[in-house]
């Protein structure tokens, strides 16, 4: 099967300054050398914490960011222009963190779900915001109201709803269960997993939410301060995690089980400003195994078999 | 079984709004003991931040408290004058808030903060030292450095510690959490949690963490309450909580929990319905709507609080000793 | 945190007639339009007939304000003026917020370049003095109504359009505007359905206070014979013959006054009650 979606060695840089004086501006380095791929129907698990540019990832595959080397690939076309991303607009959707923020202010909800169609100039037909709304679980009478009347779990549903008004085969999620209550998160999970079968639907989600993550992904990729420091099978990476950050991230997850108690810190220290990047591989200042090596010298994302690649220079290959 | 510092007593709070009062408190009753962290576990809309805002006397404008009290040591510190109650506040009842970019000044430096807050320090030169010697203990490295900062060059993991710092510096016998991860990263989450189970094990006093988040409560607390629409529904040991729950709601709400279940077993449990409308006097049990196991007693008459083994609690018609 | 987290109109008007200091207000704006609107049925004589015979007579049944040094009956000539004052206000401040609006949108959300090579014509346009750029472009164009508007409009573009570009600037990088962009929504649409609806609010505000700064300088400017050329009423005419025969009919003046402060004081109470209205933290607290 091919794959849907195909980023490669895909890096961001934010100038600084004002670009006022001339000459050469510092750059910023958000996001470096970042590869992968996803395959339709698939759910990509893309975890992170703050400072690791998931999001800035996100806004790039989407074209909202431009991108200072590298390639993407939708459907096997090349996304390097805005008119490029424009004729993939409707295929693609992104959800984002803040729902409510997302939904234009004055816009009632059910105009706010037909945005799609009415950018597209596509006659709305059967699928209009009614049968829309349902389909995420919410009454008709949710079209009427404006985004800031919308509780966190109605404000994600719409969010899903608009999402999917031009049945897309990529959906890119921001942090799709922040800020919700446990019982609202399996809601909108169960909602995202169910219309992702019955659509057909490829997943992104972007998330610091492991549980999540366990849950719905098939695969998973980890970031740290924007570079991919592990990738492979959920299931494989949550139980036999490669690289150090993976796995301290894996055990620092408190758990709903009071018998379960991390007795041992899995990690110590603060997660370092992008401005001031460590040098070699950045995990190296927390790190619980780092040598000398890994202070001057980075890795990089090395195949370790079985579908799953790390960068570190201590990781195993999966024999 | 220590003594009791703090202890709620059948409090209901309301708050007036437009069209009515919203009842967010509804005789709720709990009791933090010294040397035992005490854990209240809610989503949103079930009051507990109107919990914590009355443990420390911090409730807003228009809040009214229509039944009950807030016992500190036997007194009621809500009927307390204004200048005892601000005594209370800081000295013996301290908080953690959520947000600890709020919880600092953002003119003056943490270490203005942290000397400001000593009221009960000999002179300048101790509160500097205590305040160096509390930083160090929450884990800050490099605490000199740290006191010359100002709120907004810290990061957020360093604030929350600051702000720890910041309420334990006055050694208050009583220290309320409110929401203290939610705004950190997972990593930095799991040092917190790791800090606040070290400083139990030397505080004589009680802890009370306000939490949404199971795993927090479960790393944490001794014993938990849970709360739903403004009520205490079940009260008991962490162990029993998670292993033995059982209120209708307890039970859902962790079943419902993503952390709570092995991977991919299909689509995970929840809770069908919507909270109450809390403006509406509730008949019957708040809970029945959403309840798989409701009769018609639940809807009609209000739950009794049945007292069962080991110190657990349930508000429920249906469980039995 | 959004400026543009508003209520919608519904909520805002319901919060307006709550207030008793707008509704006020807005009853003596609506006296004012419903005068100048209806001029011709309310005015119990001509504005501009002369009847020297009937000068200065005081307040009396026939003449219910009295007449002025030509005999014209005042009261006719009042309601007259309000016509004239608020069509130039309406119209100058209308013109340069709707001018100002779309600069200022263009301003916010278009190329950096043209930002600058805007902000650089706004801001010189706005360190011109307004009385004196005002009195400058009379002397060349000569008084009239139309002068007036255009020095009106040209001087009050500047704080219009630095205001909606303030607020274009910081919506344009909103959840909502990115939203719209990743479902690929044109520059236009975002401009005009998305943006333009959450950056008028506060705008709406300072164009009706500023409407009473108009109705002032019209009434300054024509006081000085520099505005609205006579015999056409104006209340700035009326002071200035109020003033003139300050010694043969003193209450003239009082009459002329009058409405000038009224007018001021509906339009500054609509505008303060607005503001409040449409104040979404307010309207949060009201709601706690």
């Amino acid at each position: 099967m091919s794959a849907l979606l195909e980023v490669d060695g895909l890096s961001v840089d934010l100038a600084l300054g004002s670009g006022l004086i001339p000459g050469k501006r510092r750059r910023l380095n958000i996001l470096s050398d970042i590869s992968l791929t996803l395959r339709p129907g698939e759910t990509l698990g893309l975890v992170g914490e703050s400072g690791s540019g998931k999001t800035t990832l996100a806004r790039a595959i989407m074209g909202l960011q431009r991108i200072s080397a590298g390639a993407i690939r939708f459907d096997g076309t090349g996304l390097d222009r805005p008119a490029d991303f424009a004729r993939v607009r409707a295929r693609t959707a992104l959800m984002f963190q803040d729902a409510v923020a997302s939904l234009s202010p004055r816009m009632r909800v059910g105009e706010a779900i037909c945005e799609p169609f009415a950018i597209h100039r596509v006659a709305v037909g059967d699928r209009d915001a009614r049968a829309l709304l349902a389909e995420v679980g919410l009454p008709p009478e949710i079209a009427a109201r404006y985004p800031h009347e919308l509780s966190g779990g109605q404000a994600r549903r719409v969010g899903v709803a608009r999402a999917l008004a031009l049945t897309p085969a990529l959906v890119i999620a921001d942090e799709p269960t922040a800020g919700l209550d446990v019982s609202v998160q399996a809601e909108i999970l169960n909602l995202m997993m169910d219309l992702s079968t019955r659509h057909g639907l490829a997943y992104l989600i972007i998330t610091h939410n492991l549980a999540l993550v366990r849950h719905v992904a098939h695969r998973i990729a980890v970031m740290y301060l924007g570079r991919l420091v592990e990738t492979g099978p959920t299931a494989a990476v949550m139980a036999r995690p490669a690289h150090p950050y993976a796995a301290s991230l894996i055990a620092a997850e408190p758990l709903p089980d009071p018998r379960r108690r991390r007795h041992d810190l899995a990690i110590w220290g603060e997660i370092p400003s992008v401005l001031n990047r460590p040098s070699g591989c950045a995990f190296h200042t927390r790190c619980p195994i780092a040598e000398i090596r890994c202070r001057s010298e980075a890795p990089a994302l090395r195949d370790l078999g079985h579908g799953r690649a790390a960068s570190c220079h201590f990781a195993v290959s999966e024999t | 079984m220590t003594d009791a510092l703090l202890q709620i007593d059948d409090l209901s709070i309301g708050y007036r709004v437009p069209g009515g009062t919203l009842h967010a408190l509804r005789h709720a009753s709990l009791t933090a003991h010294a040397g035992e962290v005490l854990g209240i576990m809610g989503e949103s809309g079930c009051g507990k931040s109107t919990l914590a805002a009355a443990m420390i006397n911090l409730l807003g404008a228009n809040a009214a408290v229509t039944s009950g009290a807030v016992r500190y040591r036997g007194r009621d510190i809500l009927t307390l004058p204004a200048e005892e109650q601000r005594r209370i506040r800081g000295r013996h009842i301290a908080m953690v808030f959520q947000d600890p970019m709020t919880a600092f000044n953002p003119v003056l430096t943490i270490g203005a903060q942290l000397i400001d807050y000593q009221t009960n320090a000999r002179d300048g030169a101790d509160r500097n030292a205590r305040a160096l010697a509390m930083l160090e203990k929450v884990g800050i490295a490099d605490a000199a450095r740290c006191l010359r900062l100002y709120p907004h060059e810290l990061s957020g993991g360093m604030r929350q510690r600051a702000a720890i710092a910041a309420a334990l510096l006055m050694q208050p016998n009583v220290l309320v959490a409110d929401e203290p991860t939610t705004a950190l990263d997972v990593t930095m989450e799991a040092q917190v949690i790791h800090l606040l189970r070290a400083l139990q094990r030397d505080f004589q006093g009680a802890i009370v963490v306000v939490t949404h988040h199971l795993g927090v409560i479960a790393e944490l607390c001794d014993r938990v309450a849970v709360m739903y629409a403004g009520e205490v529904v079940e009260e008991g040991l962490v162990d029993d909580i998670f292993h033995a729950p059982r209120h209708p709601y307890t039970v859902a709400l962790i079943a419902s929990d993503p952390a709570a279940l092995a991977a991919g077993a299909g689509p995970l449990p929840t809770i069908g319905g919507r909270l109450p409308d809390l403006r509406v006097a509730v008949a019957g049990c708040a809970f029945a709507p959403r309840c798989t196991m409701a009769v018609d007693r639940c809807h009609t008459a209000p739950p009794p609080r049945v007292a069962l083994p080991n110190g657990q609690f349930a508000l429920c018609h249906l469980v039995t000793p | 945190m959004s400026i543009a987290a508003e209520a919608p109109r519904g909520g805002a008007w319901s919060s307006l007639m709550r207030d008793p200091m707008g509704l006020f207000g807005l009853v003596l704006v609506l006296a004012f339009v419903a005068m100048a609107l209806f001029a011709p049925i309310l005015a119990p004589y001509d504005p501009v007939k002369l009847d020297v015979m009937q000068k200065f007579q005081p307040p009396s049944l026939a003449h219910w304000a009295g007449t002025d040094q030509l005999g014209r009956d005042l009261l006719s000539r009042i309601i007259y003026g309000a016509r004239t004052a608020l069509f130039i206000a309406i119209t100058s401040v209308g013109l340069a917020g709707a001018v100002g609006v779309m600069l200022g949108m263009i301003a916010g959300y278009g190329p950096r370049w043209l930002d600058a090579v805007l902000v650089l014509v706004l801001d010189s346009l706005s360190s011109l003095p307004m009385i004196m750029f005002a009195l400058a472009v009379i002397t060349v164009l000569g008084p009239g109504t139309k002068t007036l508007i255009l020095v009106v409009v040209l001087v009050s573009i500047p704080g219009y359009a630095r205001l909606i570009r303030a607020q274009t600037l910081t919506l344009a990088g909103s959840d909502f505007v990115l939203a719209e962009r990743a479902m690929g929504a044109s520059a236009p649409r975002i401009l005009l359905r998305h943006l333009l609806p959450n950056v008028v609010g506060p705008l709406v505000i300072v164009l009706s206070m500023d409407i009473p700064v108009v109705i002032m300088l019209e009434a300054g400017l024509s006081y000085l014979n520099l505005g609205v050329r006579p015999p056409t009423a104006s209340w700035g005419n009326i002071l200035y013959d109020g003033y003139t025969s300050l010694r043969s009919a003193p209450s003239m003046v009082v009459i002329a006054g009058l409405p000038l402060v009224l007018a001021t004081l509906g339009f500054t109470f609509l505008g303060e009650g607005l503001r409040d209205a449409l104040d979404p933290k307010l309207q949060a607290r009201g709601l706690r």
